[in-house]
């Protein structure tokens, strides 16, 4: 990690996306990009642009300002076992702040309102969506504090985070998801129901996802202290089947919530990871605002 | 199988640390701090009440590797010849020393005892002959790759032969052992040994060695049997004998002599010399010092010289060389017939039969017997011998001439002296048909004279005169000879004057010999019959046509008796002992002592002969091992036997057998080939379990 400024860090990691994005065929990202679109049966006539109808004798249906802006909150697993890092990389809670950090650079230069909350063993701070000066100084403060002691009660926080959100929004979910997820679809389909569209990003270092230990050791979890002897040469196995099932669940349990599921390793630069969620957010954009934007 | 260094094998001890290390479970050095572990199931760890042998194959590998290192310092071997493979085994020939010298105290006995240690210790592989020495070889066993049970007997029958009187020829017999080892060494045997067991007296003989290079690959080993060092004293017979006495005088003394030598260890210096048995003559008594030798005249025998007698020398503890024994004198009779005119011709003063009598008186070899023989009674003269007409007008006769024939013929002399013309026809008649032609004209009259200019003194019949010593016949004159000139076979002049005409003729006549002098020996015709030449000339006529026994010299044990047995022939030996010889057969004397030979064949003849002990025998010293390796044997270093009374103690022989066959049979070096696939497949095995991530043990 060259950079020490998260914010620093996340400009960077922004500019880079945003030149990439200038390049890029896909373009128009933005939740409150405006546009005009035709007039189709059942939208409120209110909306049509009568001077435009005027020029050229179609009906089109112009979007408000404000309807665009969206509130983003982003939410980061500050549980102990962020911290982890295999040698040379950067530990999950790094790579989870500076994404969250890069994207709400990017949302606020966007002007849309962006929050933080951060959880272990259960809510830590709540910083409320929004957008004016000073805000994002916040928020980077709050990703930048150093992660919690204690596990990651994933139940616990995604049901106080619920009642905490009132309005509808977007929800970042930056974790490694290492805590029991069985409840974890139930409480993402009821943010959902909630209105809140919510992407997971399920943050993994690739020392966990291939497990390469050779020596035998005692394992220490980073979460609750308990040790554990490991032969990593008879373990590994059902190791990594156990970590497949786990994932497998993640994402269906995403995919039947109706949730994005973005999988993360923390190998993975930054900017790929951005740019795979900013291209699948902007083709899965058009089919949204038919079914939420046309009603307002 | 069987160690070399079997102290090395308690480094197999070590095997214990690889067990301990591997029954030690090292805990696990570190601690990982991981995200969760909730995926992870603890490892059975290896209860450590129930210490359980990991990697039980790398442990298995390492204590093998320690296992085997020992082995290989501990250099083993196997004694079992058939354990190392049907390998060819040694070729090793044994040779056993049966001279006289092993005669004393147990040499012998102890000598087979070496010799069956070695035959015991042969594997059954190993190709093994035995032999006996002294100065032949005879072989006792040749080779042949038996049982150990019939080599056993084959060494079991050699206790109860007994050592004879024979010489050590050392060189011999080895050159023979390389023989054997080099026709067996196209089978490619491994080792060659060569193993000499002997007293290794310094008198053995080692001169065939120095004929021979010593071949690659064969080794020689010295056993050495001996007493301890005793003081020896040695009687030999001097060879040659003479006659002592005035010159001229007739039946001069014989004198022979003996030598007295003392072996450097003697302590008592006096020494007797006797006559053995009931030939009680004088005894003479004298010192020496160690190391010393004398020579002395044999002491008078009381008895005379008519019957063999023993000599002996006393004073030390060793009786094997202290005899010498002596044959009788026994000159051999020869029938002299001289051709007279009347009898009484021998008593007549001037004439040459007279001198002729008076110089053959007869000596230890020959003794001459007179007989005058008249023209008429020729006819009644049988069998061989000298025959002589001596000149001086006496005629032969027919029956004269053909009784002269007949016994030259037979292989007798004749001498005759042409005195004048009328000899040639007698010449004519006795040559048959050689062309004599006799002048006279060698008269010189008013005290001229004529000398021998050329004599052929390498002329068998001339032979006493080949010392240029007595090859002077200047002071003798010849005042008339007869012009003698004969061309043809058989013709040789052995003497001229020095006006050049003949003086002495040899014609060979059948078997026999026919010398025609020109002139007379009697004072008329010449000086000879008073010159000091006369005698020495007629006995070595006498000699040269065979009727004197020659000179024999010392014989020895295994030399053959010098007797032509023209019939069958019997020899009596010192014990009694009779061998029948049949023609042409030489009888080899097998002990020192007097033997008697006789013709049974138509000669009745006899002759005594004195065997000796062979001279070498008594110089019982043990030899110096460089006079060996001079001759360039290879010779087995560090393993002889001890001199004196020691041997090699039977655990000092099996450890030196140890380090050959070690050396041989080279186990170690398989050993080490083992120990290094063993670490290769140790390095492998480490490797696979560190890929495993299993505790290093």
């Amino acid at each position: 990690m060259r950079i020490r400024s998260l914010e620093l860090r996340a400009r960077v990691v922004m500019e880079g996306l945003w030149k990439g994005l200038h390049r890029s065929p896909y373009h128009g990202f933005s939740v409150e990009f405006s546009e005009y679109r035709p007039y189709v049966r059942e939208d409120d006539p209110r909306h049509i642009d009568w001077k435009l109808a005027g020029r050229s004798g179609r009906y089109f249906v112009k979007k408000f300002e404000d309807e665009t802006n969206l509130r983003c909150q982003l939410v980061v697993d500050h549980s102990r076992s962020m911290k982890f890092g295999s040698a040379g990389g950067m530990t999950k809670a790094d790579y989870a702040a500076t994404l969250a950090a890069t994207l709400a650079l990017f949302l606020m230069k966007q002007g849309d309102a962006v929050g933080v909350t951060t959880f272990a063993s259960g809510l830590a701070e709540h910083v409320p969506a929004r957008n004016r000066p000073g805000h994002l100084r916040r928020l980077m403060l709050e990703l930048e504090r150093p992660v919690q002691e204690g596990g990651t009660a994933l139940d616990v926080s995604m049901t106080q985070l619920s009642e905490l959100l009132s309005k509808k929004g977007l929800v970042c979910l930056f974790s490694d998801l290492l805590a029991p997820v069985d409840k974890l679809e139930r409480q993402l389909s009821w943010l959902g129901a909630m209105g809140q569209d919510v992407v997971v990003f399920h943050l993994m270092d690739r020392a966990e996802i291939e497990f390469r230990f050779e020596e035998a050791a005692v394992f220490q979890d980073a979460e609750s202290g308990v040790e554990r002897f490991v032969n990593p040469g008879v373990a590994k196995e059902g190791y990594l089947a156990r970590l497949k099932a786990h994932c497998d669940a993640v994402r269906l349990g995403c995919e039947r919530a109706g949730v994005e599921y973005q999988w993360c390793p923390t190998d993975t630069p930054l900017e790929v990871a951005l740019f795979d969620f900013v291209s699948r957010r902007d083709g899965a954009k058009g089919a949204k605002k038919r079914v939420s934007g046309g009603g307002r | 199988m069987s160690w070399l260094f079997p102290l090395y094998l308690a480094g197999a001890a070590a095997v214990i640390v690889p067990i301990l290390l591997h029954l030690r479970r090292q805990p696990p050095k570190d601690r990982v701090a991981f995200s969760s572990l909730m995926f992870l199931e603890e490892t059975e760890r290896q209860p450590t009440r129930r210490r359980r042998l990991e990697n039980w194959l790398l442990l298995l590998a390492r204590c093998l590797i320690l296992i085997l290192l020992a082995l290989m310092f501990a250099r083993p071997f196997s004694r079992d010849g058939e354990a190392v493979g049907v390998e060819e085994g040694d070729s090793v020939v044994v040779l056993l020393d049966r001279s006289a010298s092993m005669r004393r105290g147990e040499l012998w006995k102890r000598g087979v005892e070496a010799v069956r240690e070695v035959v015991e210790a042969a594997g059954v592989s190993d190709r093994l002959a035995v032999g006996l020495f002294d100065g032949e070889v005879e072989w006792v066993m040749a080779g042949d790759e038996g049982l150990p049970e019939a080599r056993r007997g084959a060494v079991t029958g050699l206790a109860k032969v007994t050592p004879g009187w024979g010489e050590t020829d050392l060189g011999r017999a080895m050159v023979s052992g390389l023989e054997v080892l080099a026709q067996w060494n196209e089978g490619g045997r491994k080792k060659r040994r060569l193993v000499v067991v002997s007293d290794f007296q310094e008198g053995a003989k080692l001169a065939e060695l120095q004929k021979v290079a010593w071949p690659e690959g064969v080794v020689a080993e010295r056993r050495v049997i001996a007493l301890e060092e005793e003081g020896n004293l040695t009687l030999e017979l001097v060879s040659g004998r003479t006659e002592e006495g005035e010159e001229g005088v007739a039946n001069a003394e014989v004198v022979r002599r003996v030598r007295v030598s003392s072996s450097r260890e003697t302590q008592q210096t006096s020494f007797e010399l006797a006559w053995e048995g009931s030939d009680q003559g004088a005894v003479v008594q004298g010192f020496l010092p160690p190391g010393g030798r004398r020579v002395l005249k044999m002491p008078p025998r009381e008895k005379g010289d008519e019957m063999p007698g023993v000599l002996k020398v006393t004073g030390d503890g060793l009786e094997f060389d202290n005899r010498v024994y002596v044959a009788p004198e026994q000159p051999r009779e020869v029938r002299v017939r001289v051709a007279v005119d009347e009898e009484g011709a021998l008593e007549r003063a001037a004439s040459p039969e007279y001198y002729l009598k008076r110089a053959l008186l007869g000596t230890a070899a020959v003794r001459p017997v007179l007989e005058t023989v008249t023209a008429a009674s020729w006819a009644q003269v049988a069998g061989g011998g000298v025959v002589v007409s001596a000149g001086d007008g006496v005629r032969l006769g027919e029956a004269g001439i053909a009784a002269w024939r007949r016994i030259l013929g037979e292989g007798g002399l004749g001498v005759y002296v042409v005195d004048g013309v009328s000899a040639e026809a007698e010449l004519k008649a006795l040559t048959g048909g050689l062309g004599w032609k006799v002048k006279e004209g060698g008269n010189r009259g008013d005290g001229a004279y004529a000398m021998l200019g050329e004599v052929d003194s390498k002329d068998r019949l001339l032979a006493p005169f080949a010392d240029a010593r007595l090859k002077d016949f200047t002071k003798v004159r010849f005042w008339k000879h007869r012009l003698v000139e004969v061309e043809g076979e058989g013709v040789k002049v052995l003497a001229r004057f020095d006006s050049g005409d003949a003086a002495m003729i040899a014609v060979r006549q059948g078997a026999g010999t026919l010398l025609v002098l020109t002139s007379g020996w009697h004072p008329e015709d010449s000086q000879l019959a008073l010159s000091t030449k006369f005698v020495p000339l007629w006995f070595g006529w006498l000699a040269a046509a065979g009727f004197s026994y020659e000179e024999e010299g010392v014989l020895q044990v295994g030399q053959a008796l010098p007797w032509d047995f023209k019939g069958e022939g019997k020899v009596t030996g010192p014990s009694g002992q009779v061998g029948v010889l049949k023609a042409g057969e030489a009888f080899v004397a097998k002990e020192p002592g007097v033997y008697r030979a006789e013709a049974s064949g138509g000669e009745k003849e006899a002759r005594w002969f004195a065997v000796q002990l062979p001279a070498g025998e008594g110089r019982v010293s043990v030899m110096a091992e460089e006079r060996l390796t001079e001759l360039g044997v290879n010779l087995a270093s560090g393993d002889e036997v001890a001199g004196g009374a020691g041997e090699v103690s039977a655990e000092v022989r099996e450890r030196m057998d140890g380090v050959e066959t070690e050396a041989k049979q080279r186990l170690w070096l398989w050993t080490l080939v083992a120990i290094l696939v063993l670490v290769i497949v140790e390095s492998m095995l480490g490797a696979s379990r560190g890929r495993e991530g299993s505790v290093a043990g």
